[in-house]
């Protein structure tokens, strides 16, 4: 590229006119000239979020919150296989809890009583009928369904089932379970409680399932929006539950959740704020323009 | 040392590469040049019409133009368009959106063929969603042909998506010779994606044919105010927006109406919008337009809004102000480079700043002040002639012609250097694959026994058809415009 | 330009005299019909000439001289030079021969607005006829003589050919004037066929005129022909008056009851029936055949039905004869039993562990039970059918006398009667997989938290509630664990199923075959290739300096495929069938498959 060739529709040279970033004005530039302003528009990284550990580590407690939900789920269903644990008291607790809160879920939602649409008791009641009805009248279905699947295929599902649900959950909002993860949460545990030796095991294992995963999230928003410093006690709480409730059934297990917890709430947050300095993001004005405003308002 | 192979077998590649001072001194040699594109009629689009005029131009400046691109449904084969205008329709598979399946190899030896054959000393490729353009441009490199690249689209950096295609964009051009953009921003863009030197990066822009898109004011009805909108109904071009401005205007003035072209998704949202709040009167959904029907619309209104997210260079504008209307568009892309301040509204891509943009305009129309159709149309018609787009990707293929093509052994080099470790080395081991493909191909049928094409125009343009034809004569008044 | 003459092979050693023609409009060329020899009254020729016009609607004219000079007859030349004052024309043409050579020479005259006539010579130069393909291209030199002076063409025709044969693409009807005018060759096909009158002038009449042109040889043939068109006439009433008499029982009110009329469209033997009836309503029908499509669609319904009632007979024969009907009905019932005894042997297989699936245990019982209980009515059944087997047999045997096709038909339905128990437990299988599909693929929408928008026709995103989740996700459950055993069934019954199919299938190709297949089109194809024509070629014939360029045009064939495609009468196997896919897929998500109405199992 040693001979330069002027390229442009006109070939005058010695540009006295400062270029112009526009097409419709035949410049006295070659078409390939670039001037001091190419990329003058480009931006970098704008509007970036700046990240404090400690407020990321709370917000990752979360993840964790819901990781030993599952580890104490599966620490009912051990007990339950092994007999240890009667379904009759199982029920009692699950009913126990479920009342308790209820309760405070109540408490709290008059405490803010929001503009938002409020169910009523009896909404509330006709649900709770509706799925203990229902899954009593299927338990002894349910009982029989997995008769002729091996084991391990069972186990597989259950685990592939819970893993997809622990990644399809919205930690942002969970007070509205996302559909996938819950129904990867029930499918998980229909098939373990197919697995229980008596059809009255099956009921109390799903009723304690939709307990742990459809119930608890909601009540656990409500109380990351009214009350955080509880909040964060809370999940320190389920995790210590968790892994100690796992460590009395198979004290590797125990082990690797709290590996997993610890990667999960500390390092994770440490690695996003370490690697947040190394971001480069470039901004400019061949970037779609985004539409920032509620258009929806308009046909509704 | 397949340079020099080359060099022996073919002796119109001997021609090229063996006399670069040579061509130098001549500016106006006349090339073969070759556009690949997936994208050509029957298909249609700006890229289509894009490949098509350039085409005509460059024939009619007497260069050998062919088109490669591949078959649609039964259109296979050769054809011939106007003026002797080769096309080549390529048996190849397609995968998506028109656009070939790759395999960096299985396209080889059609277009080793189509190269050989047409004696081709330039391959220019059309617009970065074509993988028959990139493969052609990968080919072009390994025979030792010079290629040309232009890039008709923007691409945003921050997804997954464009992440991929950003780096398949670096290999594929990292040994183009020359790039051709459509604005300055897509220049930026294209330079940044491909990590490009902007020397070798010009800037032409489209053109519009002012012929085709003439004012005629006895269309507009005087008791109202239309506004023209003519684009895809899709989320890129804003759909969503437009749906906002229309009850918050139409609530204002009673005398404004909408007429509205094109078809996509995003026709719901217009839809919904109009049964809402009743307009169905005021509103008017054209559905599809073809091409020759736009100016009809177009003549009808009084304002022209276009109100895409992003555009490289917005053809539509210009149509509009070509025929006499007030153009109201967003500030996105290259759009504020093509039109003059004065012939253009610009406003920010949100519904409230383009109902403000709007309202001038329409005050301004109840008070008389706005320019007169002719007068825009006048401004406007010379400003982009596929004449002037000609000429000055004329001047890209002579600078092209005369550069030296890198032998493999640098080629993988800089492929190597420009395109990372990774991807550097996959498709330098690509590059040695296809080379030695060729080396295959090239023993199984020596490039000496393949027979030549003939022109349309016969041996040395003797069938050329007389000073009256059609399409030349066009031509000659567009460049009359161009003139004055 | 270049002026084509069409030219009849017959008039190649005709007298000397008038050429009688048509100009093709728009083409320059010109079609030569016939000469009328010397001596002729002038005054006489056009009356003639009118007379013909009038009763073929051609636009008859004469076109020139034709001479043919033999000994004594010098001076002639001169003489039909005069002629064209005789006959103003636009254009004279004057083609004459000299004895031992084989080309001809042609002059044109051109006639000017004043009446003047400019004689051309015309340069009797050879033109190169060559395939021009697009890369090759021509020399360039022969183009750039002068364009000034016509080139003539002569292209021999043999006018018998070219009359009776039909150019195919048929165009039927008067020609659209908005559309294109018919091609070049087209008119000139449609001229000489549709001239034919002015062929029945015979060499032997004594009218004042003489001329050369095609003509008949055997008038003797025609005569049987003639009578035989006589004889038909009677018989076409006859069949008219039987078959008003049967559509009037067919359209008694109890016959268009609902359910009569279901299943008549259900039994192949009914829709055959009907389906005879309306082609003998054709053959009958007393208007004669208009256009050639017509004809020849009654010509194939003609043939075909002759060659199906002869096959009919020939199975006759072979029924009737040593009590092989009787052999047929002894093995018929205990093949039956034999086929209940397998199918409750397989059942009782699927009631186990089939091929060590794990099906559920309780559902699998449920099921097995149910279809052994319908085997066993099924058994009672045929035992008591077994007394009257022979006796249908033997009646449904004598069906055989209307046609192969009928008694086909026939079989076809009692081969679906007989495995009527196949069929049910099909039925059974496909409702139950088709529920369960249906029911899972709508709870996997409603598992991933999409739902089916009806009006849309898209799947949409949508929150339901808590309960809604909890009993589609334990339906969800149920289901799939139970689709196995139910898909399992469906998978066994659906190829029993579709080996019925196959069979029914196979049996309604064939009389689809014999009904559809154009046997007299066909059959002309082979004795007389001329008279259906594709299109035509050329071959040079002469190519002396100094002549005109002579051509053979020669009729080129339709081919067979074209032939079978044109002229296949329409039955249901023409219309479009589902694809193979489609039935893939139907099976797939257990939608019934018939062998009536969709043409699923059609191996062509």
């Amino acid at each position: 590229m040693s001979v330069v060739r002027v390229m442009g529709p006109d070939s005058a040279p010695g540009p006295a006119v400062p270029w112009r970033k526009v097409l419709w004005e035949r410049q006295p530039f070659p078409d390939n000239y670039v001037d001091q302003r190419f990329l003058e528009e480009l931006r970098r990284n704008e509007g970036i979020r700046q990240y404090r550990y400690w407020a990321v580590v709370k917000e990752a407690g979360f993840v964790g919150q819901q990781l030993s939900c599952v580890a104490i789920f599966i620490t009912l269903w051990l007990y339950m296989e092994q007999g240890l644990l009667s379904p009759e008291r199982l029920l009692l607790t699950s009913l126990v809890c479920a009342l308790l809160g209820y309760g405070l879920h109540q408490a709290l939602t008059s405490q803010m009583e929001s503009g938002c649409e409020l169910r009523t008791r009896l909404a509330d009641l006709q649900s709770a009928t509706i799925f203990l009805s229902f899954t009593f009248g299927f338990s002894p279905v349910l009982k029989t369904l997995t008769e002729s699947v091996s084991t391990d295929t069972v186990y597989a599902m259950s685990a592939v089932m819970l893993l997809a649900h622990l990644v399809s959950f919205p930690y942002a909002h969970p007070s509205t379970p996302g559909s996938l993860s819950l129904n990867a949460a029930l499918f998980a545990s229909v098939c373990l409680a197919s697995r229980l030796p008596g059809a009255l095991h099956t009921f109390a294992m799903l009723s304690c399932a939709l307990l742990v995963f459809a119930m608890w999230p909601c009540l656990l928003q409500r109380l990351r929006e009214n009350a955080p410093s509880q909040f964060t006690g809370l999940c320190v709480g389920v995790c210590i539950g968790g892994v100690g409730g796992l460590g009395s059934q198979s004290p590797g297990g125990a082990v690797l959740l709290a590996l997993a917890l610890g990667s999960v709430t500390l390092l994770c947050p440490l690695l996003l704020v370490m690697l947040q300095r190394h971001k480069d993001n470039i901004q400019g004005p061949w970037d779609e323009a985004e539409i920032h405003e509620d258009i929806s308002h308009f046909l509704h | 040392m397949g340079q020099r192979r080359r060099a022996v077998t073919n002796p119109s590649s001997r021609r090229v590469s063996g006399a670069p001072a040579d061509v130098a001194r001549v500016p106006s040699r006349k090339h073969n040049i070759c556009m690949v594109s997936d994208f050509f009629y029957p298909n249609m689009g700006g890229v289509e019409s894009h490949i098509y005029q350039l085409s005509q131009c460059l024939i009619e400046k007497g260069h050998k133009v062919v088109i490669v691109t591949h078959a649609y449904g039964r259109r296979k084969g050769v054809r011939y368009l106007t003026n002797g205008l080769k096309v080549y329709y390529l048996p190849l598979q397609v995968m998506y959106n028109q656009s070939t399946a790759t395999t960096c190899f299985h396209s080889l030896p059609l277009l080793r063929c189509v190269f050989v054959r047409e004696r081709i000393t330039v391959v220019h490729a059309h617009s970065s969603f074509s993988a028959m353009g990139h493969d052609a441009l990968f080919h072009a490199k390994t025979m030792g042909l010079n290629t040309v690249f232009t890039d008709h689209s923007l691409f945003g950096f921050a997804d997954v998506s464009s992440v991929l295609t950003n780096k398949l964009l670096t290999v594929s051009l990292c040994d183009t010779n020359h790039i051709v953009c459509v604005s300055y921003t897509s220049k930026e863009n294209t330079v940044l994606r491909a990590a490009l030197d902007p020397k070798i990066v010009s800037v032409i822009p489209n053109a519009v044919d002012p012929t085709d898109f003439t004012p005629d004011p006895s269309q507009r009805l005087d008791d109202r105010i239309t506004i023209v909108v003519i684009s895809r109904l899709v989320y890129r071009k804003g759909i969503d927006l437009l749906g906002g401005i229309i009850p918050e205007l139409c609530l204002k003035h009673p005398d404004l109406h909408f007429l509205i072209g094109g078809e996509g998704p995003k026709r719901i949202v217009l839809e919904e919008v109009r049964e809402k709040y009743q307009l169905h009167d005021r509103v008017r959904l054209l559905g599809a337009l073809e091409h020759k029907d736009v100016r009809g619309v177009l003549v009808q209104g009084h304002i022209f809004l276009n109100t895409s997210l992003t555009e490289a260079f917005c053809m539509a504008i210009v149509e509009g102000a070509s025929c006499g209307l007030q153009v109201v568009s967003t500030r996105v892309g290259g759009i504020p480079e093509v039109l003059p301040n004065d012939l253009i509204t610009l406003c920010e891509p949100t519904v409230r700043s383009l109902c403000a943009g709007l309202e001038a305009v329409i005050a301004q129309h109840r008070s008389g002040s706005v320019p007169s159709p002719a007068s825009v149309h006048a401004r406007v018609r010379s400003l982009y002639t596929w004449r002037n787009v000609a000429e000055r990707t004329e001047k890209v293929y002579d600078r092209v012609s005369g550069e030296e093509v890198l032998p493999l052994d640098r080629r993988l080099r800089r492929l190597r250097a420009y395109c990372g470790p990774v991807a550097g080395t996959i498709f330098a081991l690509f590059a040695v694959l296809d080379f030695l493909l060729l080396l295959f191909l090239q023993w199984l049928v020596p490039d000496r026994v393949m027979d030549v094409a003939m022109d349309a125009t016969g041996p040395h343009g003797l069938w050329r058809p007389g000073p009256s034809s059609k399409v030349s004569g066009t031509k000659r008044a567009a460049e009359k415009d161009s003139s004055s | 330009m270049v002026l084509k003459i069409f030219f009849p092979q017959c008039c190649n050693r005709a007298d000397s005299g008038l050429l009688v023609g048509r100009w093709i409009s728009g083409h320059d060329s010109a079609v030569v019909l016939a000469v009328i020899h010397y001596p002729f009254i002038p005054g006489q020729v056009k009356q003639y000439v009118q007379q013909m016009q009038a009763k073929s609607g051609v636009e008859l004219s004469v076109l020139g001289s034709w001479s043919l000079p033999k000994e004594g007859q010098e001076g002639m030349e001169s003489f039909l030079r005069d002629l064209s004052t005789i006959f103003p024309q636009q254009r004279w043409l004057q083609i004459h021969r000299e004895i031992g050579k084989t080309g001809f020479t042609c002059e044109v005259l051109n006639r000017d607005q004043n009446g003047r006539v400019v004689q051309q010579e015309t340069k009797k130069k050879s033109k190169k006829v060559e395939e021009e393909d697009g890369e090759a291209g021509g020399d360039k030199e022969e183009q750039e003589e002068e364009e000034e002076e016509e080139k003539v063409i002569f292209v021999h025709y043999e006018q018998r050919k070219v009359m009776l044969s039909q150019l195919h693409p048929i165009q039927n009807g008067v020609p659209d004037p908005k559309t294109d005018p018919p091609s070049e060759l087209r008119q000139m096909f449609q001229t000489v066929a549709t001239s034919q009158p002015l062929f029945f002038m015979d060499r032997y009449d004594d009218g004042p005129l003489k001329s050369t042109h095609w003509q008949s040889e055997g008038r003797e043939a025609s005569i049987i022909v003639e009578l035989l068109k006589q004889a038909s006439v009677p018989l076409c009433l006859l069949i008219s008056w039987l078959l008003s008499i049967w559509t009037w029982i067919c359209n008694i009110r109890i016959f268009s009851l609902y359910p009569l009329r279901w299943l008549s469209s259900k039994l192949s033997t009914c829709v055959q029936l009907s389906y005879k009836t309306e082609h003998m309503r054709t053959l009958s029908s007393a208007k004669p055949a208009a256009g050639h499509t017509q004809f020849m669609r009654k010509a194939n319904i003609l043939v075909s039905f002759l060659v199906d009632v002869a096959l009919g007979m020939l199975l006759i024969s072979w029924l009737y004869r040593d009590n092989h009907i009787a052999m047929l009905a002894n093995t018929l019932v205990p093949a039956a039993d034999h086929v209940a005894k397998e199918l409750d042997e397989l059942l009782q297989w699927l009631m186990g562990a089939p091929a060590g699936l794990k099906m559920n245990r309780a559902l699998d019982q449920v099921l097995g039970r149910f279809f052994l209980y319908h085997i066993h009515l099924w058994i009672s059944y045929i035992h008591l059918m077994s007394p009257f087997i022979e006796g249908i047999l033997w009646y449904g045997g004598l069906s055989a006398c209307l046609g192969l096709t009928f008694a086909l038909s026939l079989l076809s339905d009692m081969v679906a009667l007989l495995t009527f128990h196949i069929y049910c437990f099909y039925v059974y299988g496909a409702r139950l997989y088709c529920l369960k599909i249906y029911g899972l693929s709508s709870l996997w929408r409603l598992f991933r938290g999409k739902k089916w928008n009806v009006l849309r026709q898209r799947v949409d995103s949508c929150s339901y509630d808590l309960d809604q989740l909890f009993i589609g996700t334990l339906l969800f459950t149920v289901l799939l664990f139970l689709l196995p055993t139910t898909a399992l069934y469906y998978l066994v019954f659906t190829l029993l199923r579709l080996v019925v199919v196959l069979f029914q299938g196979v049996l309604h190709l064939s009389v689809d075959f014999i009904n559809s297949f154009p046997l007299f089109a066909v059959g002309l194809r082979i004795f007389r290739p001329y008279r259906l024509a594709e299109g035509v070629k050329f071959r040079v014939l002469c190519e002396e300096p100094g002549t005109a360029l002579h051509l053979l045009m020669e009729i080129n064939p339709l081919k067979f495929s074209t032939v079978v495609q044109m002229y296949r009468t329409p039955t249901y196997s023409c219309y479009p069938k589902d694809s193979w896919a489609a039935l893939v897929k139907k099976l797939f998500v257990g939608e019934l498959i018939y062998p009536w109405r969709h043409k699923t199992i059609k191996t062509e």
